[in-house]
Formats: structure tokens, C-alpha cells, sequence
């Protein structure tokens, strides 16, 4: 028990030590915002493909759901309502990350622990690279980012995608102005701040879990499998946390 | 004048080294040069890491410009570290995940002090002056062990280090880059370089006649031979 909280205490002071260094403009010099940029490109946009798919298949799936048990109600107006408070505060939250975290997490992780094997963060310490500037903070941001647009792409998808499954399944859509309007009204101002929770504190905990299992390797080859894993899990862990927390600070 | 690097009474175990170094003491100044010789299986020393205050002393210290690294704030280190030259010996050391230039350029580059542009134009300048067509541009494996042993002498003179830290340094290199990268680098003594060159071939004693204090390595002491060739 103690362990989990040193171990939850460690996380959220190197979380704490990449928000502050990511708001001084000291600490982003060109190598840095190289690092940033090829994290966003990777974990972000090669991942749009993969995530509006999902979303697709997440509006379709939540539409046809809501569809049984709307028209069983006679309540099928409440389509808007249903699709913002599924896909718009859980689902497209939560999948993202699972999905960044699959993708991306573990890349971070595996290739933080591969370089140190291979002596690569003692080199960038010797050339007076600090590797937690060069190396997790700009990773961390990056992954925030990422999971915060991808989220956005999953959400429009899904509402889209949802639209046109009612439309095509009779479920008593007028038309898209409609939908949309039903769409505005059930989205509230404090519906930006779960989505702002629920992507840049997860990816940033992500980021920052990743990075130290990655970098808590020795010189073993067989430990980077491990760090892998356990960065995973521990991220898992942090995702559903931050999720809990999130919700009972905004809807409690 | 204040030594530039200095060690008292140095002592530091093997372990992840070669060998490990016992109560080694000099002090070496601008434009001095200090010769190692080790033995081929004992070249990968904690020498240049504790140099670096990248290793601390189990017993004794080590002092950069006049300060022990051990009370040294974690970003003096890094912009003291920025401001030295390393070569790393017959592996080299390259960040795997950037191409070579950017690798060469990185140590300057990150410190943010000159435009990109002007590092480029300089580390292409010196890759021209040591004999490579071009700056290498790719990852680090797909260059031949001479080409990525010239980038590491590259790397290390970029910038006007004040310390250059050269581990087997012209090892895979042919006798015309060996002889441009010493011109280079006898010029850059006379500017007020100051050198460690760590070596297992003998005959490299010759290449700073005279001018250089030598070293032996031997059962973890560094036992000082004279200037003599």
C-alpha cells in the first residue's frame, strides 16, 4: 500500500515537473520542439485513419442501441442527448486513450528502454542533453495533444457517422440542422472541461508512466518486455483513475 | 591560472567499465594536452564520464573550471557538459532515432545559443575540412566505420569546445583524415584546447611531440611517464 502511493506520488510529481517545464519557453530549443512534433506526427496523425474508423463503428453501434430502446420509449428525440453523453464525455475519451496508449504508450516505453541498453541517454547526458527536457517531456505533450485531437476527430466521426445511421434507419431524424441543434443543446460548458480532463491529464500520465518504466531499465535486453508491460498497466491504471477522478469532480 | 579539469585523488570502481581508477590525481589547463595509454581491454575507463561529472567519485573529487560537479546544479552541469568535446571510442555513440546531422549538430543545437542554420553551415564546413564529401545525413548504420568516426571528430570540434575528451579517436580512420583531423585539432590546441587522449596504440604518442603528458594506465592507477616519446 505504501509502495502504490510513493509510486502514485512519484507519477504525479514528474506530471507536475512536465507542466511546469512545458510552460517556461526555456526549455523548448529546436531539438526539443523536433522531438514534439515527431511525436505529435506519430501518435497523432498517422493515427487519425484508426481512430475516425473507430468512431465510426462506435456511432453506428451507440445509434443502433439507442435506436431499440428509443423507439421501444417513443423517445427517439433523445438521440442528441444519448450520443453526447456516451460518446462525447465517456466513449470517445476512453477509447482514445486506450487506443494511444496500444499504439503509442508502448512504443515510447520500448524505445526509452532500448535507448538506455544501448547507453544512448548516458550520450545525450554527456552532450549536456538533459534527457527528461529531450526525452519525456516533449513525449508527454506530445501524447496530451494527440489523445486530446484524436478525441475531438473520434467525437465528430461518431456524431456524424450516428446521424446517418438514424437517418438510414428511420429513427425519426428531420434533417441534419436538427440533430445538430439537439446536439448543441445537450452539450453543456462543462462538457469542454471533462473532455480536457479526460485527454490531456490521461496522455500527460501516459506519457509520463511510459517514459519512467521505459527508463527504469539497467543494461538488460530482457528487461525492456517488461518495462513495456508494466508501463501499460501502470498507464491503464492512471487512465481509469484520472477517468474517476474527472467524473466525480465534475458530476458529484 | 586555474586548472581546467582537475582530479584529487580520484577513486572509482570498475564496475560497467573496463577497469576502475584508484587515487588518480593531475590537473590539466587550457592548451595542455594528457596522453593515456591503456591496454586494448582497457580502454572503456570512467575516466571521461567522471570528467563529465557524469561518474562521481567513491573517494576523492573532480573539479571543472575551478568546481566540484558534485555541488554542481543539474543545469550548470548540462551547459558545461554542452561546452566539451567527446569522441567515444571505437563504437561510437549516436542517438538512434535522429540522422547523423542531426546527431553531430545536437549537442550545439539543443543550447540554442546559434541559429541552426549557422551550426549546420559550420559542422558541413568542418566534415569538408576532414575530408567526407558531404554531411552525412542518414541514420547512423547506413555509413561505413570510417564515415561515422570522422562525424564523431565532427561532433566534438563543433562549437570551439573547451575540453575535448578523444577515446580511440582516430581508430577506422585512413592516414589522410588522421592527418587532417590532427592539423585541425593542433590548431585548435594552440587556440587553448585543452586535451585527454585515451589511446591503446603506442605510436600515438608521436603525433603531439613532445607536448603532451603521458599517462599509463595500469591496475587501475594512471602512472605518469614523462613528455618523452
Amino acid at each position: 500500500m505504501t509502495g502504490s502511493v510513493r509510486q502514485i506520488s512519484h507519477v504525479l510529481s514528474l506530471a507536475g515537473a512536465v507542466v511546469w517545464a512545458a510552460l517556461h519557453p526555456r526549455y523548448w530549443p529546436g531539438t526539443v520542439r523536433n522531438v514534439l512534433a515527431r511525436q505529435v506526427l506519430f501518435t497523432g496523425v498517422d493515427a487519425t485513419r484508426f481512430i475516425a474508423l473507430s468512431g465510426m463503428i462506435c456511432g453506428i453501434t451507440v445509434v443502433m442501441q439507442a435506436q431499440v430502446w428509443l423507439t421501444r420509449f417513443g423517445q427517439t428525440r433523445m438521440l442528441g442527448p444519448i450520443l453526447v453523453a456516451l460518446v462525447v464525455r465517456e466513449l470517445a475519451p476512453l477509447l482514445t486513450n486506450l487506443i494511444v496508449l496500444g499504439r503509442s504508450g508502448t512504443a515510447v516505453a520500448s524505445e526509452l528502454a532500448s535507448m538506455r541498453v544501448s547507453q544512448q541517454i548516458r550520450l545525450l547526458d554527456s552532450q549536456g542533453v538533459d534527457p527528461f527536457i529531450y526525452l519525456v517531456m516533449p513525449r508527454a505533450v506530445g501524447l496530451a495533444v494527440s489523445v486530446f485531437c484524436l478525441t475531438i476527430v473520434f467525437i465528430t466521426v461518431s456524431l456524424v457517422t450516428g446521424f446517418l445511421t438514424a437517418v438510414l434507419a428511420g429513427a425519426g431524424q428531420a434533417g441534419p440542422m436538427q440533430f445538430i441543434q439537439q446536439v448543441a443543446q445537450a452539450l453543456q460548458p462543462v462538457d469542454v472541461v471533462v473532455i480536457l480532463g479526460k485527454t490531456l491529464a490521461p496522455g500527460i500520465l501516459m506519457g509520463v508512466i511510459c517514459c519512467e518504466a521505459g527508463l527504469s531499465v539497467s543494461r538488460d535486453l530482457a528487461e525492456i518486455p517488461q518495462a513495456t508491460t508494466l508501463g501499460q498497466v501502470r498507464s491503464l491504471m492512471a487512465v481509469f483513475l484520472a477517468f474517476l477522478v474527472v467524473s466525480v469532480l465534475v458530476y458529484v | 591560472m586555474n586548472a581546467l579539469l582537475e582530479f584529487n585523488k580520484v577513486t572509482i570502481g570498475p564496475e560497467e567499465y573496463d577497469g576502475g581508477l584508484t587515487d588518480v590525481t593531475f590537473a590539466l589547463h587550457s592548451g595542455e594536452v594528457m596522453l593515456v595509454l591503456a591496454e586494448a581491454r582497457h580502454v572503456n575507463l570512467p575516466l571521461f564520464d567522471a570528467a563529465q561529472g557524469l561518474v562521481l567519485p567513491e573517494l576523492g573529487n573532480v573539479l571543472y573550471d575551478g568546481t566540484d560537479w558534485s555541488v554542481m546544479p543539474p543545469d550548470e552541469q548540462a551547459v558545461r557538459r554542452a561546452g566539451m568535446g567527446r569522441i567515444y571510442g571505437i563504437q561510437g555513440a549516436w542517438v538512434s532515432n535522429l540522422d547523423m546531422d542531426e546527431n553531430i549538430t545536437l549537442r550545439v543545437r539543443n543550447r540554442a545559443l546559434l541559429p541552426d542554420t549557422a551550426v549546420y553551415e559550420e559542422a558541413r564546413a568542418l566534415a569538408l575540412e576532414l575530408g567526407l564529401d558531404e554531411l552525412p545525413g542518414r541514420r547512423p548504420p547506413h555509413y561505413s566505420r570510417e564515415i561515422r568516426q570522422i562525424s564523431q571528430c565532427v561532433r566534438a570540434l563543433l562549437d570551439e569546445p573547451k575540453l575535448l575528451l578523444a577515446e580511440c579517436a582516430l581508430h577506422s580512420m585512413h592516414v589522410e583524415a588522421q592527418e587532417r583531423f590532427m592539423r585541425i585539432l593542433h590548431k585548435r590546441l594552440e587556440a587553448g584546447l585543452a586535451l585527454i587522449w585515451l589511446t591503446a596504440n603506442e605510436r600515438e604518442r608521436e603525433l603531439f611531440e613532445n607536448n603532451a603528458v603521458c599517462f599509463r594506465y595500469e591496475d587501475g592507477m594512471l602512472k605518469e611517464t614523462g613528455s618523452q616519446v
